[in-house]
């Protein structure tokens, strides 16, 4: 393999797939978000979102809130700090690899 | 990939801007200091070194206000509708950025104010056109930073307004007030236009009654 494609094996998976990439997208460029909001951006259903926050909330890579606004119950997401660095690291890792070939 | 990347960032910065408002709360300051201007213009006397001195409490209470009518128009309308976000406030190199546009515009607004205000037998209304550019300004940095059309546009309207104002031969406040009050119900029909547009790509979802399931 040469090392273009191993720079792209070498990817963070778990970020790699595309509902999480723009889960992960989104929290970076905002301090947190609520789960319709995701919902809206990922275009997911609401388990298939669920499944996906808590795979990224099993690694570390974000954090869950449960919480009200008023009477009306809200799911709050942010991004950790280690998400932000392994996110960081996939999206340089991305780069080169569109540089290189 | 890496720029499919920015778009859902793009549009989580525009989402602050997608329901106008911020514009209705910008416009509001604005036509609160056009007749805090206009007013300022028509008394006399100890009322008038009254009105003069509550200039700093007249911001502060419109930034205030300011706030209170965005959020309660946010929860009403757009959290419940399309999802709620929170911002991050801004530190190190973006904030450097942000000091040295602030600095250059404030720069070119003094040069200019040195220029119009020294020109002999100047007949133009100085303050209008400062704060046309001043404002102007403002919108071109979130449209630049939101990649918005429209606050091109708003930027436009606003050195127009203030230039307009500056030529038309009126005192310079009340070339100031008017100007404020044109511009604030610019930005009232621009905010409506954005609201009236985000409503009907987002109906509100109807409530299922028990009987109806």
């Amino acid at each position: 393999m040469s090392n273009d494609l191993r720079s792209l094996a070498d990817v963070d998976r778990l970020i790699h797939e595309p509902s999480r990439t723009v889960i992960l997208a989104v929290l970076a460029a905002v301090e947190s978000a609520d789960f319709l909001y995701l919902q809206r951006e990922t275009g997911l259903t609401k388990g298939n979102l669920s499944v996906h926050l808590s795979k990224l909330e099993e690694a570390g890579y974000i954090s869950i809130e449960k919480t009200y606004r008023g009477k009306i119950p809200m799911t709050l997401c942010r991004m950790t700090e280690t998400g932000r660095n392994a996110f960081k690291n996939y999206r340089e890792q991305l780069k080169s690899f569109v540089e290189q070939t | 990939m890496t720029n499919d990347l920015k778009k859902p960032q793009l549009r989580a910065i525009q989402y602050f801007y997608v329901d106008g408002s911020f514009e209705f709360g910008f416009g509001l300051l604005c036509l609160i200091l056009g007749v805090f201007f206009y007013v300022e213009t028509n008394v006399h006397g100890w009322l008038s070194t009254v009105v003069d001195s509550s200039l700093v409490l007249v911001m502060i209470g419109g930034a205030w206000l300011i706030n209170r009518l965005i959020k309660q128009l946010k929860e009403r309308l757009t959290w419940p509708r399309t999802g709620y976000l929170t911002y991050s406030r801004r530190s190190g190199r973006k904030l450097g950025w942000r000091l040295v546009v602030g600095m250059v515009s404030g720069g070119l607004i003094a040069a200019i104010a040195t220029v119009l205000i020294t020109a002999p037998n100047a007949q133009v209304a100085t303050m209008p056109v400062l704060s046309g550019l001043l404002l102007g300004i403002v919108m071109v940095v979130i449209g630049w930073r939101t990649r918005l059309n429209r606050f091109h546009l708003l930027a436009g309207l606003s050195t127009a307004d203030g230039i307009a104002m500056g030529f038309s031969r009126m005192e310079n406040t009340t070339a100031l007030a008017a100007y404020y009050i044109v511009f604030g119900l610019v930005l009232f029909a621009s905010g409506a236009w954005v609201l009236r547009s985000y409503l009907r790509q987002n109906p509100a979802e109807k409530e299922v009654l028990p009987d109806e399931q």
